[in-house]
């Protein structure tokens, strides 16, 4: 992967971002907020994905704290922790719907703007 | 090795047309074969079914969604699983340890949702 | 080698055990009760090996996951701060909260704990997202606990929705970090930024990334800008979690700060032209101090006008955030201290006000002001021990809160930031107005009822603790600096620049 090829994925991983978290600031509808979130926590993962294809082992080259572990490990530490990054959307968006159902039951309503009963 | 290369790709070809090439013959012969005598029940979209009623877009029973969470998260957490079995013979005894204590939290995760009767069908 | 993991396996030992207990019990109501009590059992014996760990200096796990001062006192004060809070809840069970979910309630609160804690032991990126997720994503579940409540589940709506963004913002950070140093390791993306010439070329998406992260991070602290969540959540929660989030949460969240900015980015130093070296505590630096600013002055003005006592507490603790970050942009010896000891002082504090608006509150039905007029004649001595706690956070001298700010006020002059410490003295001014006008309703003002208030056994413990752990801070201040910084020696936590460990 050449350097060009590389700002191509992170100016695509950037606009995604950007896109998520417009669509989470500004969208009525609950569900599709969620769904925008998911697309930064995607942006996330093509980061990750990306920079560790282009520099395996970071940046400048492989620099682990124990020795043991390099080798095809460094290559892969993006992809590992973009797993990590996917558990943890699953999680969440699955507490955001249940939150969502139990919201739904009392106010049968999934807007973002109609959750007004809290104030002063 | 060249020739074998394309020899795989040949290979998906020949499914392709497969795939394609059967239904056009199975339709073609049952249109020549078939008897043609047309009346107003035979054009209906469930012959011998149940005539639908309303639209399709109803709403769902909320306990769908339960399922697709449980679903969802235990779905997640086999991808932990992928790695760790395709590095299974570098990362020995150790790592076979610590899978068997995630597997059993995922277990006790999924013994609760049931005593909980969250699979039920109510 | 010493069981460092130890602390946390016992806190995942006793949750994963209250559910199950919960699970075994679930048709008799006396059973259940019990969760609680068995969540609080696991607290207390997972403290032990925790002051048992007191003075070592270790690493497990590849060097992921790291027992040092720093970590050993987030621990005591994540896992007092949720004893208390379990406490509370198992009093104030009756506060709305379905009975059968009291075995959920109380593992929720250990795992909640068990991501505070593993924040504050981890040297690792990953580790430290993985810990403040699964403190996030129980904290989301602990607010809308309430099921039936419309106020606790548009809480919980609204601090999923927020908190999830702030989560993607802080993982887009990550990315970025760890992509471009190829290493998860906190104190080895530090060393990697060191490297010569690496900050000139990556230099721009490093600060993106430190920015990303920052904002993640200072999210979970509700300082400002990233506070709007705070009080509707603080208000619909159950009142023990909003004091397990108003206390842990937000001791946690320091962990996660103190960790990332102090372990990688702030001493970093670089060339940026021929001749002129930057480095990324003094670049970052006015931001953080533009940030605490900010929020001592929102948080205390917008709390003048809050009439719900909860919410009230909600800018109240974005103030504190506040007063809290003031340290890292004045960066100076005894940083580290100075925020331990705060955090101890306002920990004890809030619960301790905390037990008693639970208790009131479920006694009034309301959490309007209104609802603690006339409280001194209903139970004069906890009148008194609210006077100690709100003399305590607004810093009145010769408290325990005012020690901290003292301390805090000394590192940011010593640090140079004379606004900052301007600024200090001024919002806590402020802050009189609106917690004295607590104390009116107290002390001053007539109640509906003369009827005297019982209070139950574990909030009056709460209470008692709280005055007791006040009342020596304030009486010896000195002598708790001292053994604190014997004990948690702030120094361990940079010892990587000295061999590592």
């Amino acid at each position: 992967m050449t350097p060009s090829e590389l700002m191509q994925y992170l100016l695509f991983s950037a606009m995604l971002f950007v896109l998520g978290l417009f669509g989470a600031l500004t969208r009525r509808n609950t569900v599709i907020v969620l769904l925008s979130i998911e697309l930064m926590l995607n942006a996330a993962n093509i980061n990750l994905v990306a920079l560790s294809r282009f520099l395996p082992g970071g940046a400048e080259n492989a620099r682990l704290p124990h020795p043991s572990l390099a080798g095809d490990f460094s290559a892969t530490l993006g992809q590992t922790v973009a797993l990590f990054t996917i558990a943890v959307a699953a999680a969440e968006v699955a507490v955001g719907l249940a939150a969502l159902i139990a919201f739904y039951r009392l106010k049968a309503s999934p807007n973002v703007d109609e959750m007004d009963s809290l104030k002063r | 090795m060249p020739s074998l290369y394309w020899y795989n790709y040949l290979v998906v070809v020949l499914f392709i047309a497969l795939g394609i090439g059967l239904p056009i013959v199975a339709f073609a012969l049952s249109r020549l074969l078939r008897p043609k005598h047309a009346y107003a029940e035979k054009t209906t979209t469930y012959e011998s079914g149940a005539e639908p009623i309303g639209t399709s877009w109803v709403r769902f029973k909320v306990k769908y969604y339960l399922y697709a969470l449980l679903f969802l998260v235990f779905d997640v957490e086999t991808l932990f699983l992928y790695p760790w079995a395709v590095a299974f013979d570098r990362v020995g005894t150790f790592a076979l340890l610590e899978m068997v204590i995630f597997l059993a939290i995922l277990a006790f995760g999924l013994f609760y949702a049931w005593r909980k009767d969250v699979l039920e069908w109510k | 080698m010493n069981a460092i993991w130890l602390p946390e396996v016992i806190v995942l030992a006793g949750a994963i055990g209250t559910l199950a207990f919960g699970l075994a019990a679930r048709r008799s109501k006396a059973m259940s009760d019990l969760a609680m009590t068995l969540a609080l059992i696991t607290v207390v014996v997972a403290l032990l090996p925790t002051v048992g760990l007191i003075g070592t200096v270790e690493e497990g796990f590849a060097g992921a996951f790291r027992i040092d001062g720093l970590t050993l006192a987030f621990h005591l004060l994540i896992l007092i701060g949720t004893g208390l809070v379990l406490l509370i809840a198992r009093d104030g069970r009756s506060d709305g909260v379905p009975p059968q979910y009291l075995a959920e309630y109380a593992a929720l609160l250990l795992f909640a704990a068990l991501g505070g804690m593993l924040i504050a032991a981890a040297a690792d990126l990953l580790l430290l997202f993985l810990g403040l997720e699964l403190l996030s994503i129980s904290s989301y579940v602990l607010v809308g606990l309430k099921k039936t409540h419309l106020g606790s589940t548009e809480a919980a709506m609204k601090y999923v929705l927020t908190g999830a963004t702030a989560t993607a913002v802080f993982a887009f950070g990550m990315s970025y970090a760890i992509g471009l140093t190829g290493t998860t390791d906190v104190y080895q993306i530090g060393q990697t930024m060191a490297d010569a010439g690496f900050m000139a070329r990556y230099g721009r998406l490093l600060f993106v990334a430190f920015f990303f992260l920052i904002v993640g991070a200072f999210y979970k602290l509700a300082s400002v800008p990233f506070y709007m969540w705070a009080p509707d959540v603080y208000q619909g929660a159950p009142t023990a979690v909003t004091a397990f989030l108003a206390t842990v949460s937000k001791a946690s969240g320091m962990a996660l700060v103190v960790r990332l900015f102090l372990g990688s980015f702030a001493w970093v130093a670089w060339e940026a032209q021929p001749n002129v070296i930057k480095n990324f505590w003094s670049e970052s630096t006015p931001y953080i101090a533009a940030l605490s600013a900010l929020s001592m002055i929102v948080g205390n003005v917008l709390a003048l006008k809050a009439r719900d006592v909860k919410r009230m507490f909600a800018y109240s603790s974005v103030a504190h955030a506040g007063y809290l970050i003031i340290p890292l942009a004045a960066v100076n010896p005894m940083m580290i201290d100075q925020i331990v000891f705060y955090l101890l002082a306002y920990l004890l504090a809030n619960v301790g006000i905390f037990a008693v608006i639970d208790q009131v509150g479920r006694d009034r039905g309301s959490y309007d002001l209104s609802a603690f007029s006339g409280l001194y004649h209903r139970a004069p001595l906890v009148a008194w021990a609210l006077l100690l706690f709100f003399l305590s956070l607004a810093g009145i001298p010769l408290t325990m809160g005012f020690f901290g700010k003292l301390n805090i006020l000394l590192g940011a002059v010593w640090g140079g930031h004379f606004v900052l410490a301007g600024l200090l003295v001024v919002t806590s001014v402020i802050s009189y107005v609106y917690y004295f006008a607590v104390l009116k309703q107290v002390f001053m003002r007539p109640g509906t009822t003369e009827r005297p208030l019982a209070f139950s056994f574990g909030t009056a413990t709460v209470i008692a603790l709280a005055v007791l752990g006040t009342l020596l801070g304030s009486l010896f201040p000195g002598e708790v600096m001292r053994t604190m910084q014997q004990a948690f020696d702030a120094v361990q936590m940079f010892g990587i620049y000295q061999g590592r460990l």
